[in-house]
């Protein structure tokens, strides 16, 4: 049988189709416009370094049921991650430089904080799943935050 | 949807990033299907491709500021989404392998296309879902709405933009004739 539609005809009817049958969620979308929450966040940025989940490694990790270990840096500052669990993750961190006062981490249901020790240690419950972020000052007063990563 | 000029692209991130709501909302009613197909596209179930998709707009957000060229920040959404997506794919643990391998002819194209109203496009959308990976990943992205640029669905797809229009045109092609060889071909 010859089909008469032109390409961009029959990637039309794709894409009605797809609307109709895989189209975002509404959640996804309302969670997309929420993300402007924090586009105001301060801070200077540590990106993601290390991921135990997908680095080489990450396979004898798992195997072990061993932690995930998150690793940001920037310019000599670094927070390091270690989460338990399936989530609701227990999450226990510490960041470098040590700094004072408490660690907020941001997660899509809200913000959770925890007092920082002398070393820059810190823990956290029931963290649940979805993107997080850290947030924190340095001694010196500097805002630092990381990038947000998909647990 | 009309595509907008880049420039009206490059003013709403501007206008976003000084804290206007509104540009917000119009970027994310422009991308929010694009970043949903990228995550779709790599085989992402529904759960994990809102994970990605929710990930991918916080780091827009957190970007806004830094964008070097704002202009394009539909292709930055794109390569995001899919830097995103390929890590929860090596991640693995919650992989659900969507209608791409195993499981025979695609239980998830049966289920969407009951979703499917009239069933010429619940034909349409079984014979998609019967097409090889890579072709249902391109179609997949070229058929988000608004119609991407090549710039987009290059990024998305690890793909140059000069490849596209030809594998364009034979994954349609390959459309056509799983529709033929289907009973109840596409009129």
């Amino acid at each position: 049988m010859t089909d008469p539609m032109s390409d961009d005809e029959l990637l039309d009817r794709l894409r009605r189709a797809a609307t109709e049958a895989d189209p975002p969620p509404a959640h996804v979308v309302d969670a997309a416009r929420g993300a402007f929450a924090w586009a105001s966040a301060e801070g200077d940025l540590l990106d993601l370094r290390f991921d135990s989940s997908v680095d080489s490694a990450a396979a004898a990790t798992r195997a072990a049921g061993g932690p995930r270990v998150l690793r940001f840096a920037s310019q000599g500052c670094t927070a390091e991650l270690e989460l338990t669990g399936e989530g609701p993750w227990a999450v226990v961190g510490q960041v470098d430089p040590a700094a004072q006062g408490v660690v907020e981490l941001r997660t899509s249901g809200g913000e959770l904080s925890a007092p920082l020790d002398d070393l820059g240690r810190f823990t956290l419950d029931g963290v649940p799943p979805g993107p997080l972020s850290l947030s924190w000052s340095t001694e010196g007063g500097r805002r630092l935050r990381t990038a947000w990563v998909g647990l | 949807m009309e595509a907008p000029r880049e420039g009206a692209v490059a003013e709403l991130v501007a206008a976003a990033a000084a804290g206007d709501g509104a540009a917000w909302e119009a970027i994310v009613a422009r991308y929010a299907r694009l970043v949903w197909s990228v995550a779709r596209a790599l085989g992402l179930d529904a759960a994990d491709a809102a994970d990605v998709s929710q990930t991918t707009w916080l780091r827009l957000a957190e970007h806004l500021r830094r964008l070097r060229e704002p202009e394009r920040v539909g292709a930055w959404l794109a390569v995001t989404a899919r830097r995103e997506a390929l890590r929860t794919r090596q991640r693995g643990e919650r992989l659900v392998l969507d209608g791409w391998c195993g499981d025979g002819p695609d239980e998830a194209g049966e289920l969407d296309a009951a979703l499917l109203r009239s069933e010429r496009d619940a034909h349409l959308w079984r014979s998609f879902s019967g097409l090889s990976e890579p072709c249902q990943a391109l179609l997949r992205v070229l058929m988000s709405d608004p119609t991407p640029s090549y710039v987009e669905v290059g990024e998305a797809l690890a793909m140059p933009v000069g490849s596209i229009g030809p594998r364009r045109q034979r994954c349609l092609q390959a459309l056509r004739k799983q529709l033929d060889d289907a009973p109840g071909a596409l009129r």
